[in-house]
């Protein structure tokens, strides 16, 4: 008889295509826990999500409404499929998402669904467009950033920038701009995706170092395992990364972690520069699609954020092993039509 | 007053390889701090090795010229070249 807990979670992001969602590697990382015996309920937004037809995966999957569809909508989804299937912990997994679960938290707690999110708070000072006051808030050096709302706001930042300068989406996306027309092009692009503002971010040189973590509420790391990309794909995705062992990258992690009292999985992006300057370009609220490479290398963050959404203790984790790589890599799973039936007509596979 | 200038010249002939550093068997290099990698040949492996064990430039040396078939003068100029190699890659301080 086995000692795990069993414990029903639903989880999101299981689009593992050329921009992967984080909800596969998340899955794996659970999977792995000596400590939980889950059942896993797959949460889609569309049905060729990879991760609905990976053997040995989920155990079910049903369809949800975007958040674009409302509050309402998601909520109505959502207890329909806790209904059925009793669910412990829903484990979000991407930034456009979290809005509508943060504004759910209390109301799903209620009904005894668990989540380990960031509080709204923490969600808001973060954004890109606020990356300016959150560098001088907590003493991290960031690039200079500005949220423009409208295609008049580039006039006015004409001199503010030298070129090149980065444009991003409030979620995703990033483009480099040599000129004020390639500036209105990729503002149009990313306005037309992903909604205002979109955000002029000066560009600094170097080199890209990110950082899985988890902080527990309270100001502590639970875990943070830095890594290199070291190959990346044409949308700025890591297709290969290494683990490293790099003390200035945890200290900016575990500070940030301790300053903003950090609740849940998060990923900075820095930029470290040829002169030893590390640049915090960006802070992702949630583990990043990357987050199997810390399993690999020592630290289980998917597991140990399902038992601090349960309330369990969980002891920081220590150590990593640097040199741990991954390389992902593409796959062509064979399906049946009569899966894909079921999931387009009942929402449910 | 000689030991001391023997001390002082062994300290500062003492190559120090960065910590993070690991150098295989093979002669692969793993930079933990950066990511980096590199390959290097099995004379310049021997001499991280020995870099890295504290050697000093004159027992890196001894060890080298009496293994290699290689004479001082021709060791010190490619010693000096991959030593600057080192710290313009920032391997070495």
């Amino acid at each position: 008889m086995s000692n795990k807990k069993q414990i029903t979670i639903a989880i999101t992001g299981l689009n593992n295509v050329d921009n992967p969602g984080p909800g596969v590697p998340v899955i794996r990382g659970i999977r792995e826990s000596k400590e939980i015996d889950a059942r896993i309920i797959g949460l889609a937004y569309e049905n060729l999500e990879p991760g609905i037809y990976m053997e040995g995966l989920v155990d079910k999957t049903y369809q949800i409404p975007y958040p674009s569809a409302g509050k309402e909508a998601v909520w109505e989804r959502i207890m329909e499929i806790h209904a059925r299937e009793h669910l412990n912990v829903i484990f979000p997994n991407f930034d456009a998402e979290l809005y509508t679960f943060m504004l759910m938290e209390n109301d799903l707690k209620e009904k005894g669904i668990n989540m380990f999110i960031p509080t709204m708070q923490q969600f808001e000072e973060r954004h890109k467009a606020n990356l300016d006051k959150f560098g001088e808030k907590y003493d991290i050096k960031v690039p200079k950033s500005v949220a423009l709302g409208s295609l008049n706001d580039i006039s006015k930042i004409r001199n503010e920038f030298e070129f090149p300068v980065l444009v991003k989406g409030k979620y995703y996306d990033a483009f480099i701009a040599y000129n004020t027309e390639q500036i209105i092009n990729h503002y149009n692009k990313i306005s037309a995706k992903w909604g205002l503002p979109v955000i002029i971010q000066e560009f600094i040189k170097g080199t890209e170092v990110n950082v899985v973590a988890l902080g527990d509420g309270n100001g502590n790391t639970v875990g943070a395992v830095p890594m290199r990309k070291q190959y990346i794909t044409d949308k700025g995705k890591a297709w290969g990364g290494i683990v490293i062992n790099n003390e200035k990258l945890l200290k900016i992690t575990r500070d940030m972690i301790a300053k903003t009292h950090w609740r849940g999985g998060l990923e900075m992006e820095i930029i470290l520069t040829s002169d030893n300057q590390y640049y915090l370009i960006e802070i992702n609220p949630r583990l990043p699609a990357w987050v199997y490479l810390a399993v690999g290398a020592g630290q289980n963050l998917p597991e140990a954020m399902v038992k601090l959404a349960m309330g369990q203790e969980v002891a920081p984790y220590e150590n990593y092993t640097a040199g741990t790589m991954f390389i992902r890599y593409s796959w062509d799973l064979i399906g049946s039509i009569t899966d894909f039936e079921k999931l387009s007509l009942y929402g449910e596979l | 007053m000689q030991d001391t200038i023997q001390a002082i010249y062994t300290k500062f002939s003492i190559m120090n390889i960065k910590q993070n550093i690991s150098i295989s068997k093979n002669g692969f290099l793993f930079d933990a701090e950066t990511g980096d990698s590199y390959s290097v040949n099995k004379t310049a492996a021997e001499i991280l090795n020995l870099m890295k064990e504290g050697k000093n430039e004159s027992e890196i040396k001894n060890a080298i010229v009496s293994k290699f078939e290689v004479d001082e003068l021709v060791f010190e100029r490619n010693y000096y070249e991959f030593t600057n190699l080192l710290k313009h890659m920032n391997i070495m301080y």
